[in-house]
């Protein structure tokens, strides 16, 4: 092997791609505005150049860090020699600049396919060098502030290794992820919406564009939410799975904008209506990632003191002004060809449902929003410490969240236009109806808590607003078609997916809801005192502390208890949960042991040290109900929105039933 | 980053020093007890855990969080109620330590911001909405030809379900 010096290398790939960026932001919209093809496919060119480049940085980082080369910064300030080859790997993105690699290297991937995917359209060379504008600052970011690549003077023989929490188990390579690709994926529409604005042509040709890219990057981001909370309920040892933590807050408030974002577009396209609140909402949701980024990044939301001392903290924060001010000012600048000129038929209508989401939405962001910051308002202005925590986020959201699922219930059920009375009537009194029983329902079987009572009635109340939905549309295609009703309901599902797939995510959305409310309201903490051989009664179940063990690998040492876990005499489970030491210098942190079961989750973590001496433990336990089906909800969610996504192209069953003969068939 | 860090320090040995001092005569570590129950929880989710960015003392492993919630144990089994404990810790930390702001003063404000965010969302939504359904009133009779089109041309797609989806009342196409 010839000396290959890694540092220079992917400072090099770093300032080409910036460069690269600059260039395709400029060529792209001189060519566009010059109607200059030749400068238009050129920029198409160096966004494809731009994600090599940006992919021969990532490649040399992971070179880099699997080779141990510390004398590139960011391996000697995170990584270790000792660490999992993985855990090498995704140490990329354990810390600050790894991440902006990451979140760099999917735009250009994003921009990369956009410019050889994206339909011939007066939009997209504008949209093209939006994302290569957007390139610019992450990339100028990553070269100029917070270049990983820097090279160490004196290399170190070894690095301390990434955060332990985020080296302890394999959410990690994945979570961060779905996270970026879900703010990138929303970067398309946002470069679209922008391209609309330009040319002025606020119509629905901007959404349909990138209708595959919004639900792409909505589904990531759900996701991320998703697998975030199973990943903290894994290894953080409290038993929950979201804290309203300012961190998690910035991540769910894009996740608020792009839900209403992907609600409210319908109405543009089917009632040319609310095209500037569009527009904004897409505004919303990017500037929010931008922002969530600076809040989390530069250390503002744990104290204001650090404010602006982070090294990308100002980056951020200018950016983020930046890009609200130009989207603000283009949007005032096009007012009158965004203007709606719109009629409304009636507020009890489909039209109307969505007006109502947006309220919610809204509503349910500006109480994130404000809760995070209010802390920071409040000390910058007057110097005193407040705290927002969980039960404020909890007491201000929960009222909307139940009006949320009631409008998911009743507003898929109403038309365009305006509902027909009789059947409005009908359907009310059969949703009223599900929502009375269930709700009497649980009470009898015992949920006598408000909030978890209130979702099991809308739960029902949703499940029959689905069943009328389904019915709906399959009642009259049985009629017609005079076949077996699965083959009706085949066909269904395959012509309307995208009906279909709405359908799969609201019944998702009911499960987790059901799962969070149920987990959140009747969990029971408890901590004990388990000596070695005697065992203690929790909810039901015998827990005996058998024996100790300790696990030694390359990366960590591990210490914990054996815990035997009965119900009535009978064995059900055996749990190891350990505390964990990565190196010599770090802090020790606990791998909970979870027994899942479909009705509830036992969760034990060890709060007590575990040495050759010990005769006790301390246990951390929890009995959560119900939680388990906040990932399956979570994952029936993902399966719903890529089932609206998949068949592009006319399945070929409905090209058969349209006459046509299959690809591939025999002629 | 450093400084962030040098700050949590400083807040660590601060609120350490703050929960000797409240500890008073109890030495709160070195016997803690070990046995929490349900209740103690609820309440430890309510309060703030002073060396940590923003978690609960519920959620928090930090050993001022764990002693914390002895603390509040030892408070039930002495017979405290819920209140009196957050009082308690209200009196020592100020109002900091409530994870759920007190509705007053300052405090008000975040309680009211998204209520307020809330109403003026509705009242634009009903303005905007007053001037639509005015719009849609005032919309000019339709041409008889034209309504006689659509209506053949409704018919039509009425009797090929198959060709196209025309939507029913569910509105298909949503």
């Amino acid at each position: 092997m010839f000396d290959l010096e890694l540092g220079p290398l992917g400072s090099a790939s770093v300032f080409l791609a910036f460069g690269l960026a600059v260039y395709g932001a400029v060529a792209g919209i001189v060519g566009a505005a010059r109607r200059d093809a030749r400068l238009q496919t050129s920029a198409r060119l160096a966004a494809v150049a731009g994600f090599i480049l940006a992919t021969a940085a990532v490649v040399v980082m992971q070179a880099a860090l699997l080779t141990n080369d510390f004398s590139v910064t960011y391996v000697a300030g995170h990584s270790r020699i000792a660490s999992p080859t993985w855990v090498k790997v995704v140490t990329m993105w354990a810390a600050l600049e790894g991440s902006i690699l990451l979140w760099s290297w999917l735009l250009t991937g994003y921009t990369a396919l956009l410019a050889v995917t994206a339909p011939l359209s007066p939009l997209r060379p504008y949209a093209i060098s939006i994302m290569q504008a957007v390139q610019v600052f992450f990339l100028g970011v990553l070269a100029f502030i917070a270049n990983p690549f820097k090279v160490v003077p004196l290399p170190p023989l070894d690095g301390p290794g990434p955060n332990e929490l985020l080296q302890n188990h394999w959410m990690m390579a994945v979570h961060p992820l779905l996270m970026y690709l879900g703010f990138v994926g929303l970067t398309v529409p946002f470069a679209y919406a922008m391209a609309a604005l330009i040319t002025r042509r606020p119509g629905t040709e901007w959404m349909a564009q990138t209708r595959r890219w919004t639900l792409t990057g909505w589904g990531f981001l759900s996701g991320a939410i998703v697998a975030g909370g199973w990943w903290s309920y894994e290894v953080l040892g409290w038993g929950g799975y979201w804290a309203w933590d300012p961190v998690e807050n910035v991540s769910f408030m894009p996740w608020l904008t792009a839900t209403a974002f992907i609600h409210s577009v319908q109405v543009q396209e089917r009632r040319r209506m609310l095209k500037p609140w569009n527009v904004l909402l897409i505004v919303t949701t990017f500037s929010l990632s931008i922002l969530g980024t600076f809040l989390t990044r530069s250390g503002v939301v744990s104290s204001v003191h650090a404010f602006g001392n982070g090294p990308v903290g100002p980056a951020f924060l200018v950016f983020f002004l930046l890009v609200t001010l130009t989207a603000f000012g283009l949007l005032a600048l096009r007012w009158d060809d965004v203007r709606d000129r719109a009629d409304l038929d009636s507020i009890v209508s489909r039209e109307g449902s969505f007006l109502g989401v947006n309220i919610l939405f809204v509503t349910l962001t500006a109480a994130v929003l404000l809760g995070t910051l209010f802390p920071l308002i409040v000390e910058a202005f007057t110097g005193d410490k407040v705290t927002v925590g969980a039960p404020f986020f909890d007491q201000t959201t929960l009222p909307l969240w139940l009006l949320v699922l009631a409008l998911m219930g009743i507003g898929p059920l109403l038309p365009w236009r305006r509902a027909e009375q009789q059947r409005l009537a009908r359907n009310l009194a059969l949703l009223t109806g599900a929502l009375v029983v269930s709700g009497a329902l649980a009470w009898l079987l015992g949920v006598h808590k408000v909030y978890p009572a209130l979702t099991v009635a809308l739960a029902g109340y949703n499940l029959m607003s689905l069943y009328l939905l389904l019915s709906g549309a399959l009642v009259p295609r049985l009629r017609l078609a005079n076949r077996g009703a699965l083959h009706v309901l085949r066909s269904y599902a395959v012509e309307s997916r995208r009906r279909v797939g709405s359908m799969i995510v609201h019944f998702a959305v009911v499960i987790v809801a059901v799962g969070v409310a149920f987990s959140s309201g009747y969990r029971v903490d408890e901590q004990i005192r388990l000596d070695f051989g005697s065992s203690a009664e929790f909810s039901g179940y015998t827990l005996t502390a058998v024996d100790r063990f300790m696990e030694r690998t390359p990366a960590r040492i591990s210490a914990g208890a054996v815990i035997e876990v009965t119900r009535g005499g009978r064995p059900v489970t055996t749990l190891r949960p350990r505390l964990n030491l990565f190196g010599e210098a770090g802090r020790t942190v606990p791998t909970p042991a979870v027994y899942y079961t479909a009705t509830h989750d036992l969760y034990l973590n060890l709060n007590s040290s575990v040495g050759p001496d010990t005769t006790f433990v301390v246990l951390r336990v929890v009995k959560s109900p119900l939680v388990t089906w906040i990932w399956v909800g979570g994952a029936i969610l993902l399966f719903g929105t890529a089932y609206s996504l998949g068949g592009g192209r006319r399945p070929a069953t409905a090209r058969a039933v349209a006459g046509e003969k299959p690809e591939g068939a025999p002629a | 980053m450093r400084r962030v860090a040098t700050l949590t320090r400083a807040l660590l040995a601060a609120a350490a020093l703050a929960l000797a001092t409240l500890a008073g005569a109890q030495d709160v570590t070195a016997a803690p007890s070990v046995q929490i129950g349900s209740r103690a929880f609820d309440i430890s989710r309510n309060l703030r855990c002073p060396v940590c960015t923003s978690e609960s003392v519920a959620d928090s492993s930090a050993e001022i969080a764990q002693q914390m919630r002895s603390l509040i144990q030892e408070k039930i089994d002495e017979g405290l109620s819920d209140a009196q404990i957050y009082a308690f810790f209200q009196a020592r930390y100020g109002d900091w330590i409530l994870l759920d702001p007190p509705k007053r003063g300052v405090h008000l404000l975040v309680w009211l911001l998204p209520v307020l965010v809330g109403a003026t969302a509705i009242v634009v939504v009903v303005g905007m909405t007053r001037r639509w359904l005015a719009a849609a009133a005032k919309a000019e009779p339709a041409n008889p030809a034209d309504l006689e089109r659509v209506r053949a041309a409704l018919a039509d797609a009425a009797a090929n379900p198959d060709q196209r989806d025309t939507g029913d009342a569910t509105g298909e196409d949503g």
